[in-house]
This record gives structure tokens, sequence and C-alpha cells, in this order.
């Protein structure tokens, strides 16, 4: 396919004829799109969103789009001209202006018969032909889905109020044209009792709002009920959607106005004001319609800067203001602004001191119907210089009036109660596992482990609480609680040196201190750092791939443009009401949520091929994912990864002793795609496991390793690749914290698709945010700054391709090919697919290597022909050729074969690849590995490896049981290298045919033979001499001898090839055929079957060399193993076992006899095995 | 900042301060980028004596320092802080008479940026060469430095990444040169040569980057009388060791 520019001279011009109506009926919409000219060399786009299209998809896309090049002049007066054609029928045809440099055109897919559809356009500036492309799609049939159904809600964690119901939300898939309205849903209990709820679209299969919703956001309220995990039988709601169902009507709301000082909001129980100017959270607040909080200007947002300097976001007169989400259960209001210094004119905007403004906030309040509460979803950026500028206190003022009792909540244990005095009372979380709660005076009054995240501060009118998620996690944290309010500190106001703690030790170092600790925060990692570390480690190189180069990246780092997002609930109760709102402001912690069942999340395809949790039949696998997955988390817990910029990243290397982690790469954003990894196995699984991981790593990942803001004034450059600030662009793994080192926009070290999973699932809109208003604004139309071109890594499809190897740099392709795939089924802008284009030409056409998710959303949402024939090639010549296999689009140079073979085997069922799949899936082995891991073993694994695996896992399951689920060995018939060199028999190796029938014996071999020519003797079943050949030096394909018919019985084929000289391929005949050696070598690993010749068992013993061997059934269950070149041995008996040998060289004692298959193989008689060559 | 120990006696006799200033001074020597694994100045006779740093350090950490001897022991260790450091006003570091004679090796960690915008001499001592790791003067192609071959060191293998360089000895007559029968290592286009020791040789060069295959063999000075073979024990300490504390500088972190 080729669907970019072509050169001049493309045959037979458009047809000239008037437009039938069928063609307005194809053409839907024409639009025209801004596209920025910044490719130095000109080109012609010309691209379909999908090559294989339905019925389903309704309405399709293709975009013709143009870069004229440097000195190429402006696109003014440039048209394109296509045609779509069905073989020779003219299907549509049109014009359109490319003066903004792209055209969309959306077009009729329903009305299409099946078939090709080949389009071709022409660039034109006036009447000249400029430029010409084409493209094509195919319509294929598909049948439509059930139209209506039920999908149970299951809430993992269960709902934490017995007596009354609680928000929950949930994202809700559904397969393609399955479910066209968000209005033709609604939510029921168990018993059929519709509830009320409210519904957003999410993703949608197609471009358009005519094309079927393929995430669905859904909140309602959940009464109290306990987990739903781990017994995974507790249904409470159940999901029915069809085009007669509609949800009933709340009969509470939450209301929001607008009024000329900012946005009222009432959700019946609360009312407040979000003010326009002077935004200071909640204003004006009553409960019940009773005025419960003052309404103080200086309230809100703040923090204050080592030199005292206060800055507010009320300070801030030009806040953006805006509903974001509105509907009767749930509603959003985000506010956008500076946090401004008091007593300034807010005019001056510098990366250090003075300042006006001095960072930002992204603040999303969230009011839900008959709550006396709303969730604050708050976002700090820095906008910073780090080594020059500090924070004394970063917080929230939270004013109430008349407050004389505080109480905090403590984890396991009854909450601390104490009087308010003049001065206040604060409990600060010092570190993950103490907390001290003091008097404004310094004194000392109680200490504890850990805080349970919330305090309470009883007025003389109401009851203020706040309850903040994951406090211990994410310390240092401060509640402060004053006779006129309630602070939140972000940062504390009482913060302090935990001087016990040597924060260079190698178990320490990895936490951080510098950034966690401290009267005042400061982001500066010391230099000592990077002594330690060369201390640690005795190396004190500083290169990028040494351990020492690490915090050198993290000394050189800026924490300008991170973030901190903090996720609290303020609550207000009736004055005596402490005990409900201490179950409020505890239920805020469980966090619960609602999920779609598992089989109905996999069966919809929407987060793509994996099959669902599946413990009964797939005992090993689930095991090994849990073992591996939770074993990282729990390693993470040792190692003491808490704090409020560690919560918590991925990481690359090892551990290598109890608490201690390898320091080079000690931290990684996602640069093996990580981040989607426990996203993918909540969703399939429900284990609310998972969403703790996954949220805690998303969070961090969003907030302070991608990249939110930048001031161009600002000369800081990054130690490694000297790059500054690029908003949207994600971290590699180069600087010892996780904000340090290098980052890019387009690269293989992005995991953009866990950002979009991750709200897909959980409506989070600041994920979102940074997926669309960052990332993509940044790669669509900030392709001019001079950092982007650092942060764009798709050098190889520039026609110079990349210096070194062009495979390595392959994979920062196909990875951003994965990823804007996605992203284009978020937000289905036309101006992704003239990025997507050129990456899916290079993928196709160059390199398909594995890296992320390509491959998958290329099969799963494009439906390239040419792709999946690529694909079903390659696995077919890796079958045959293993690692030599020639592997010319790099599709092996993947950490995840078993993926490779899981892909063609859902291509393809009736071809087993799923066989090879499992087989290279090598769930056995790895069972062992994840238990290592479980257990904290040192040096278990490299982390980046986990997912590597774990990913994958899932589409081999779905593999399997799309298949069948049968995965016998015998089903893989696939050529084997052939065993040469018996040193026992003057390097003959030994081959015994069987003939049951008379005729000639042709006897073929494949593969290539050295110089010296490799000798065949042929022994007919009277045991004399029928045949001698030699087999000449060349590559055959096949080279093939005829013997003569010497009468049924059998023959024996002595074959002596040369170690390392000759590489060839059994079976030589379609005859049963075995080997017989004890001691051999192979051009590469091979599998082999061999049984007992009776119904007693025999005692087979294998020793590779320096190699791995493993004795497994037919149905791959492992008797035996060793990848150290130990000796494996088991009892086998007539249903055989298949040993697979991976090493050069083998022995076997007694002697052994091998076959390609069960079908092959047969006892030779002893006369001959004692037949002399 | 350690705290070095001072020889009172020898300077109350002041029986070595006029002797410290027996020696001329050295010139007022041209300044030249370079980036070197290691800087090495030899001090003769114990006297009070300067490490200063001139140049611009563009990193806003600024770069770190550490200076040590060949016992072992920490002279100074400290960051040089981010800005520019001109001649009128250097980044000075005074080093005080301790009763102890010998060489020492000054290292420089930072960025390639922060190491080529010092310029040395980094000291006011009479001799100071400069070598290890992957070296660079720069785009400064004037820069002609001299060397010598240590005791014992009969041949000695350079390498010009990407670029070419020339090797002249005292009378000026080429002895090696990558165009002419060079070798090959990754990158690097390399020269093999006989050198004679205590014999003086001059370096030409173009390239940006360039690096010695002999171990602790080929030291640069700008001036044939500022050439010394540093003490081999410099290079056994693990000054990476030596620096346990946090700086007074960077102790509010």
């Amino acid at each position: 396919m080729k669907h970019t520019q072509s050169c001049l001279g493309l045959a037979a011009g458009l047809l000239l004829a008037a437009m039938p109506a069928a063609w307005a009926a194809f053409d839907v919409r024409t639009t025209t799109v801004d596209w920025d000219q910044v490719e130095p060399k000109k080109s012609f786009t010309v691209f379909v969103e999908r090559e294989e299209l339905s019925a389903l998809d309704r309405i399709s896309r293709m975009i013709f789009a143009v870069q004229v090049g440097t000195g190429g002049g402006k696109t003014d007066g440039l048209t394109v001209h296509w045609q779509v054609t069905q073989g020779a029928t003219l299907v549509a045809r049109n014009t359109a202006s490319l003066a903004k440099g792209l055209v969309d055109v959306m077009f009729n897919v329903a009305e299409l018969k099946p078939g090709r559809y080949d389009v071709k356009a022409e660039l034109r500036q006036g009447d000249k032909v400029m430029d010409q492309g084409a493209t094509f799609f195919r319509v294929v049939d598909a049948k439509p889905p059930a139209q209506k159904g039920r999908v149970a809600l299951n809430l993992p964690r269960g709902a934490p109020l017995k007596g009354g119901a609680w928000p929950v939300s949930t994202g809700v898939p559904f397969p393609k044209g399955a479910l066209g309205s968000e209005k033709n849903v609604r939510v029921v209990k168990a018993d059929g009792t519709p509830v009320p709820c409210q519904t957003i679209v999410r993703s949608r299969w197609g471009c358009a709002p005519e094309t079927s919703i393929r995430w669905l956001g859904v909140d309602f309220q959940a009464e109290g009920a306990p987990a739903w995990w781990p017994e995974r039988k507790d249904t409470r709601y159940y999901l029915e959607f069809g085009p007669a169902v509609a949800a009933p009507a709340a009969p509470v709301k939450v209301r929001v106005e607008e009024t000329p000082d900012g946005l009222a909001v009432d959700t019946g129980a609360l009312q407040f004001l979000v003010r326009r100017k002077g935004f200071n959270l909640l204003d004006r607040v009553k409960l019940g319609g009773r005025d419960i909080a003052l309404s103080d200007p200086r309230a809100g947002l703040y923090l204050e800067d080592h030199e005292g300097s206060v800055y507010r976001a009320a300070n801030d007169p030009n806040i953006l203001l805006s509903v974001e989400e509105r509907g009767d259960l749930r509603a959003v209001i985000r506010a956008e602004g500076w946090f401004v210094k008091d007593g300034s004119a807010g005019e001056k905007l510098n990366y250090t001191l003075p300042t006006d403004k001095l960072c930002r906030f992204i603040t999303r309040i969230e009011a839900c119907a008959g709550r006396p509460w709303v969730r604050v979803l708050n976002t700090w950026v820095l906008t910073f210089d780090s080594h020059t500028v500090r924070l004394r206190d970063v917080g929230w003022t939270l004013p109430i009036e008349g407050v004389t009792r505080a109480e905090f909540g403590v984890e396991g244990g009854d909450p601390l109660a104490r009087p308010v005095g003049e001065k206040g009372i604060y409990l600060i979380q010092h570190t993950p596992d103490a907390f001290a709660l003091e008097d404004g005076a310094g004194q000392g009054l109680a200490k504890g482990a850990r805080s349970a995240g919330w305090a309470l501060a009883s007025g003389r009118h109401a009851i203020l609480g706040v309850s903040h998620r994951e406090t211990w996690q994410r310390f240092p944290k401060e509640f402060e609680i004053l006779p006129d309010g309630l602070r939140l500190h972000i940062w504390p106001a009482h913060g302090r040196v935990n001087p016990e703690i040597d924060q260079y030790r190698h178990e320490q170092i990895n936490r951080l201190w510098y950034a966690h600790q401290g009267r005042e925060l400061n982001l500066a990692m010391p230099w000592q750092y990077f002594f330690a570390t060369a201390q640690i480690t005795g190396n004190p190189s500083t290169g990028i791939y040494s351990p020492g180069g690490m915090p050198i990246g993290g000394i050189h780092t800026s924490a300008m443009g991170m973030a901190v997002t903090s996720d609290v609930m303020l609550l207000f109760a009736e004055k005596g009401a402490e005990s409900a709102a201490r179950d409020q402001a505890a239920g805020w912690q469980v966090a619960p949520h609602a999920l779609p069942d598992t089989a109905w999340t996999c069966a919809s395809l929407a987060a793509g091929y994996m099959h669902p949790y599946s413990p009964d039949t797939m005992k090993a696998a689930e095991e090994t994912i849990e073992d591996a997955v939770k074993g990282y988390w729990e390693t993470q817990d040792a190692c003491g990864e808490y704090g409020m910029w560690l919560y918590r990243p991925w990481h690359h290397s090892f551990l290598v002793e109890a608490g201690k982690l390898t320091l080079y790469r000690l931290y990684n954003a996602t640069h093996h795609y990580e981040s989607i990894m426990p996203w993918m196995l909540y969703a399939r699984s429900g284990d609310p496991f998972y969403l703790t991981q996954g949220a805690a790593n998303m969070r961090l990942l969003t907030d302070v390793q991608v990249q939110h803001y930048n001031d161009p004034a600002y000369p800081h450059r990054e130690f490694w690749a000297r790059q500054g600030r690029l908003v949207g662009s994600t971290k590699h793994t180069n600087g010892f914290c996780p904000w340090g080192g290098d980052h890019a926009v387009l690269a293989h070290l992005t995991c953009y698709g866990g950002m979009m999973l991750a709200h897909y699932l959980t409506g989070d809109l600041r994920w979102r945010e940074v997926v669309v208003d960052e990332w993509q604004k940044t790669i669509l139309t900030d392709r001019r700054n001079p950092e982007f071109s650092r942060a764009d890594r798709t050098d190889a499809l520039s026609p110079t391709g990349v210096a070194g190897n062009p495979r390595e740099g392959a994979r920062d392709v196909t990875n951003a090919l994965g990823e804007v795939i996605d992203l284009y089924q978020m937000t289905y802008d036309p101006r992704v697919l003239a990025l997507m284009a050129p990456m899916m030409d290079y993928f196709l056409n160059k390199f398909m290597r594995p890296w992320g998710m390509p491959v998958h959303n290329v099969v799963l949402f494009y439906g390239s022909e040419q792709a999946k024939k690529q694909i079903l090639e390659s696995v077919e010549e890796r079958r045959r050729l293993k690692d030599k296999a020639e592997d010319p689009k790099a599709f092996w140079y993947t950490h995840a074969p078993h993926e490779n073979f899981a892909l063609a085997s859902i291509l393809n069922p009736a071809g087993n690849a799923h066989i090879d799949a499992w087989l290279a899936a090598s769930v056995m082995q790895r069972r062992s590995w994840a238990a290592q891991i479980r257990k904290q073993v040192p040096h278990a694994t490299a982390f980046c490896a986990v997912p590597d695996y774990i990913l994958y896992l899932p589409r081999v399951m779905y593999a399997v049981f799309q298949a069948g689920g049968e995965l016998s060995l015998s089903r893989l018939a696939t050529s084997q290298p052939l065993l040469i060199g018996d040193t026992a028999n003057a390097g003959w190796v030994r081959c015994v045919l069987r003939k049951d029938k008379p005729g000639a014996l042709p006897l073929q071999i494949f593969g290539t033979v050295g110089v010296a020519g490799v000798k065949v003797k042929v022994f007919g079943p009277d045991n004399k001499p029928l045949v001698e050949t030699t087999i000449p030096s060349g590559a055959h394909a096949p080279f093939a001898w005829p013997v003569p018919d010497a009468g049924v019985g059998e023959y024996v084929v002595f074959i002596r090839a040369g170690d390392n000289k000759d590489s060839m391929y059994a079976p030589i005949s379609d005859l049963p055929e075995v080997y017989v050696t004890s001691y051999w070598s192979q051009h590469m690993e091979c599998r082999y079957f061999t049984r007992s010749p009776g119904e007693a068992t025999v005692r087979i013993k294998v020793q590779p060399h320096k190699g791995s061997a493993t004795v497994m059934t037919d149905d791959q269950t492992v008797l035996a193993s060793t990848d150290k070149g130990d000796e494996v041995s088991c009892d086998v008996g007539p249903k055989g076992v298949w040993v697979l040998l991976k090493t050069r060289y083998a022995h076997a004692n007694p002697p052994i006899v091998l076959s390609y298959s069960p079908d092959r193989w047969f006892a030779p008689s002893e006369e001959k095995l004692r037949l002399k060559p | 900042m350690p705290r070095m120990t001072w020889c009172a006696a020898a300077l109350a006799a002041g029986i070595l301060a006029p002797l410290a200033w027996a020696a001329p001074p050295p010139p007022a020597a041209k300044r030249y980028n370079v980036m070197a694994g290691g800087y090495y100045a030899r001090e003769t006779q114990d006297q009070e004596w300067r490490l200063t740093l001139v140049g611009e350090i563009p990193s806003l950490p600024g770069a770190y320092v550490v200076v040590h001897d060949a016992h072992g022991r920490l002279i100074h260790a400290g960051c040089i802080p981010q800005g520019k450091h001109p001649p009128e006003k250097p980044y000075t570091v005074t080093i005080k008479p301790d009763g102890i004679t010998g060489d020492y090796r000054i290292i420089i960690i930072g960025h390639q940026d922060d190491m080529l915008g010092l310029q040395v001499p980094f000291t006011d001592l009479p001799q100071e060469v400069y070598g290890g790791g992957s070296m660079s003067m720069g785009h400064d192609y004037t820069a002609k430095p001299y060397f010598r071959a240590p005791e014992g060191v009969t041949k000695i293998k350079l390498g010009a990444h990407q670029g070419q360089m020339q090797i002249y000895d005292a009378d000026n007559k080429l002895i090696a040169d990558t165009r002419k029968g060079g070798g090959r290592e990754k990158y690097d286009n390399t020269i093999e040569f006989d050198v004679t020791p205590g014999m003086t040789y001059r370096f030409e060069r173009q390239t940006m980057y360039f690096r010695s295959y002999t171990p602790n063999a080929f030291f640069l000075a700008f001036t044939p009388d500022r050439w010394f073979a540093p003490d081999p024990k410099l290079m056994e300490v693990k000054w990476w060791e030596l620096v346990k504390e946090t700086p007074p500088a960077d102790a509010e972190k």
C-alpha cells in the first residue's frame, strides 16, 4: 500500500463527468483544517484513517495534507482533486482548497458494497499538477453485535457508606456497532430497580458523532456494599443498554449556574460559589441553605517562597473558569490560573525571584448530587528555576469560624482529638511511618505511624473536614487547624529534617530525601548524590551508560514544568455530626470504583485483544502475572519508595540486595510501556490492587514525569541531550530522580496509551488533559519549537534515516505509531492522521519492530492486509529458521516474541501460531521467575523485563482460547535443524527411515552446505549399501537424491556434516524418520520428539552443553528443565515427550531416538543401531 | 572544606619563604580550554598556592572540583558556581602550605560545556599538565600543546574521534599522522608511534575529541617547561571516595 506522496507521472487523469447523487451521499463532510507548514521537505499525503472498514464504522475519513517544504512558498492556491473508484466504477470525486494545509473528507461507509476502493488525488496549483498520491481501503462484511444487553458493574473495593450512597464513576466499553447514543443506557440494582445515572462519551469507534460508542463514562451513586474482589460473586449493579432503554431522572440534581461573580453550585445538600475573581476554592458556603463558612478573599490555594513572599490563586484576576462536565449527578468546574504575589501588580513573570507570578494551578471541583462534600483535584505546576528558588509552604486555606476542636484520623487506630488553642494545632506526616501532632508553638502532643489522611475542624456553626488520599504514601503532608480555619499543607509549613536518616546510604539514596524533608522544599539535588553513587558502585564514570551518569543528570535537571496533583475531599457537616463526618472522610480514602464485567470488557476489544482473568483454566499464567507484578510493587514497598515526588515510578534495572536497587537507570518513566500494564490487568481482572498500582503510577507519571510548563527565557538545559522543556513531553530514565534526564514526545519511551486507558476506566480529567491539551497540542501545533526536534526521535522517518543501527532506531517510530493510533481514537483530530501516515508507511514497508503496541494497534485498528501478510510470513519463516531467519522488517527484534505469535494466531487461528505463542511464553519457566520476584530475590529480574513479558501474556491467552485452547506441540509441524556430528559414530549421524510400501525412496535436504560438502550413505533393509553421495557446497532448496527401491523395511541414512560448516534441516523424507544419537550438535535451537518403544517407561537423560533444555509433554507441561547446562532426566512413556534444546551441543546417555513429530517416531530394530557407516 | 595543616616551624624559620620565590614565576600563560580526565600540578616546594578557575560555567548547578594528592589526601572539594569567572575575578581556592610537596590531581565534574568553559592553567604552580579520559580543546586549533614520554614509555597510541591528528618531534619533524598509515578503533582514527623518554613532542589535531590508548602516558602542557610526568600513584587514588561530606555550600539541601 502506498498512501503518501508519489512521483509525477501517474497514468490516467480523472474522469470528467457530472457528480451523481450517490457521490453526495458518499461525501458526508469536507472540512479544511489548519496544518502547520514546518517540514523542510515537501510532501503530499493521501491517507484513509483505516484500511479495513465495514458498515459498523458508518462514517470514515480520508485526509489530504501538504507540506510545501523549505522555500516552497505558500499554500494559497493549492487544491486537491480526488476520486474514489471501485474497480472501473467511479464512486465519488471532488475538489477542495488546500490553502490551510489539510483537507478532511468524511465519507459514508454504510452504503458501500464490500470490496477494494482506490483513492487517487492530485495536488494542483491552478491547472498545474504539482504532485499525486494514491491509497486504498477495503470494505468488508461485519456482523453487527447485539444491540441490547446487560453488563455487570462490580465494585472491587466496595462502597464505603453503610447507610447511604456513594458516587462512583466507571468507564464501560462497547463493541463496535453496539451502542449509538449515551442516552440509551441505564443502571439498575441487582434486583432490577433503576437508579439514576449520568453518562458521557469518552471515545467512539469512529470520527463522527454518528459512529458507535467505544468507551462510555458512567456515574451513579452506589449504596454501601462489600468489596466484590476477591470472591468476584457479589454484583450489586448492572448497566443495561438498548434502543428502548433510558435512565430515570435523578430525584436530587446538582445545579451549576453562571452568576456575575462566578459559578454558583447547589448539590442539594451544599451550596457554594466558585469565584471568577478572587478564586478561593469555595466561597459563600452554605450547608442546607445555612451560611457556614466565611467568605475570605485570602482563602484558597497559596504558596510561600523562601524569602517569605506569599502568592495566592485568589490574587489572579484573570483565571479561566469553566464547567468541564455537567450532568444531573455530577458537575466538574475547572479553574486555571497563576499564584500571584500579595501586594504585587501581578504582571512580572520571572523564573527566579523576584517575580509576581510563581506557579500555576489547575483546579477541578467536582460536586455530586445530594452530597455535602466536593472533590477537589488540584494540580499545582512548578514554573520556577529549582536551582535558585525554594518554597516554605504550599497549601490550601479553608476558612471556618470559631474552631474549638480538631480531630485527626489515624490509620489502624482511634482518631486524635484535641482542643484548638490560639495558635492552632497540626499533624505532620514527616516520613511514611512517622507523624507528629504538635501545637502551634511546636510543643509535641502525640506521635504515631500513619495518618489516615483526614482532619476535621469543629467550628461554631459547622464541621469542616478535609480528606487527602494517600497521605503517608505522599509524605510530607500537614493538616493544620486554626481557630479560624483549616489548612492542608501540600508542602508542610512545619517541615523538618529527619537526622537519623543518612540519605547517602545505598538503602536510602533512592528515596531522594533531599526533596522530601527540610524546612523548605528544595528540589536541587546535592552533588553528594553523585559521590555517594560512585562510592556505592565503585564507579566514578559520568557517562550516560554508567551509574554515576544518572545523578549527574539529576543534579543538572530542573523541576520547572513538574506538577503535583492532590486528590482531596472537602466536606461539611452539621455541628455535632462528627461521626458522620468521620465516616465520609474515611470513606473517601477507600476511593471506590465501579468496573464493568471483565469478560465483557475483553470481548468488546475496546482495550485490545486480551483474555479475561482466568485462574481456573490458566492458573500458572495468572499466578505468574500476579507474582511478577505484585512482587514488583512489594519490592518498591521494601525499598521505601514513598514520597510526593516518588509514589510511584517504574524501574529499569535490578534489586541488588534487600532494600537496595541498582543505581544505574534507577528510575524509569515508562520506557518499556509499563504504565499501561496495571490498567490492562485491572480491566481484565477487577483486582483492586492493580487500580491502586495504576493510579499511583499514573499520577506520578502525569505529574512529575511529563512536562507541563516552560519559560522560553529560562536558559537551563538538561545534562543529557541538552534539552530544555517541551510541554507534554515524557521523561526517560537517565536522571536518577523521576523527573531528571532526557525526554521525548515521539519515541520508544512514551506510554500515552496508558494515560488514555486510565482515563477511559476512571474518567480522571487530568489524565485526559495531559494527553490532549499537552501532548496532542504539542505534536500538532508546536512543531516549530526548537525543542520539538530534540524531543522527536522519529528521525528514521527522514530520508537520511538515523545514524548507526537503523533497526535500533525503528522502535522510536513504531512505538510512536502505536501511540498516535490510540490518540486518534480518543480525539479523532484529522491532523493526527497526517502524522500517522508516514509512520504507517515506515511500519509496513521498512521496519515493524515491536515496541509498545504498534503491531497490535495496526492489526486491530487499521486492519492492514499487508501487515497481516507480513506477520504470517514472518512467523512461518521464524518457525523454519528460528533465530537464523533474515527478519528484514525487524519483526523479531523484540522483547516479546510471544506477542508476535499471538497476533499471528489471532489473524489466522487455523495456523496454530497460538501453540508457538504459548511455547514462546514459556509459562512454567516464567512461573519460577515470577515467584523469585515475589520473594524479592536479588537479581531475579531486570524490572524492565516485567512489562516486556506481562503486557503481552493476556494476548497470548486470548489467542489460545480463540484457537480452541489446544496447545499440542504435535500440531506444530515445523522443520528442525538437522542433528549432526555424532562423535560416537565418527561424526556420522544415524537416521533410520521406515518404508512400508514398495516404491522409490526420494530423499531431500534443505539448507546450506559448506565447501567440503556433506557425505551421505544409504543402506537398505538388508543392510547393504544402496547409495553413496556427497551433497555439494551451496544453498539447497532442496538437494534431492533418489534411492532405488530396496523393498519395504528400515533404511539407514548416515550423514556426516561439519559443525559450524553445514546448516541443514530435518525431515529429509516424508516417511517415519528417527535420529538415533548420543552426542550431537545443531546449528540452532530445536524441538524433537521421543517416546518409549512400548508401554513400559524408559528413562531419558539429556545434557545441553552450557545451554538450556526442557522436556515437556505434548500439551506443554514441563517435566524437567535446565538453563545452566545441567543434565535433565525423566521417565518417558508411550505418549512421549518433546525435548527442546537451546544449545549447540548436547548428549544423551543412553542414546536417544528422536523424531520430527510423534507420528514419525518409531523404534528402529537393534541391527539398524549396530550398522556402521 | 578540609583544613590543611600548617608547617608552622618551617614558616617561622622563614627557611622556605625565600626558597619559595627562588624559582622564576611561571610565564603569564595564554589560557586554553581543555577538557581532560585529570589536570595535574606539581608543587616542588611547600607553599601557598591557588586553584584559580577562569572561564564560564553555564550549567545552573555549577560544576564540581576535587583536588587530591598522591597520598589520597583530599585537598579541596566544592562546587564551582554557575556564571562567569573572568580573569580579573576568578573563582579562587587558596591552598595553604602543609609541609608536604608533591603532585596533585584536579578533577572537574560536570557537563562538557562547563569543562570546556574553563580555561587552563588552573593553578599558579609552575608545572601543570592535562591528560586522561576523552580529551578536548574545543575548536581552538591554534592550541598546539607539547608532551613528553614518561619514564619507561616507548610507544604511545592515540585516537582522534572522527578527525585527524599529527605528532611532531622537537625538530618539527612529522613522526606520526592519522592520515598516513593510521589505524581505526570504532570512531577513532589512531596512530601508534615510538617515543623516547624525555624528548619533547608537539601535538596538532583536526578533531574535537581525542584520547590516549596508552594509559598514564599522554600528558599535555602548553609550554615545554611546564611539563612533568605526574606521580603514577595519583591514578590509583579513588578520588570519588574522598568526598564524604556535603560541603557547607551544599549543606542547605
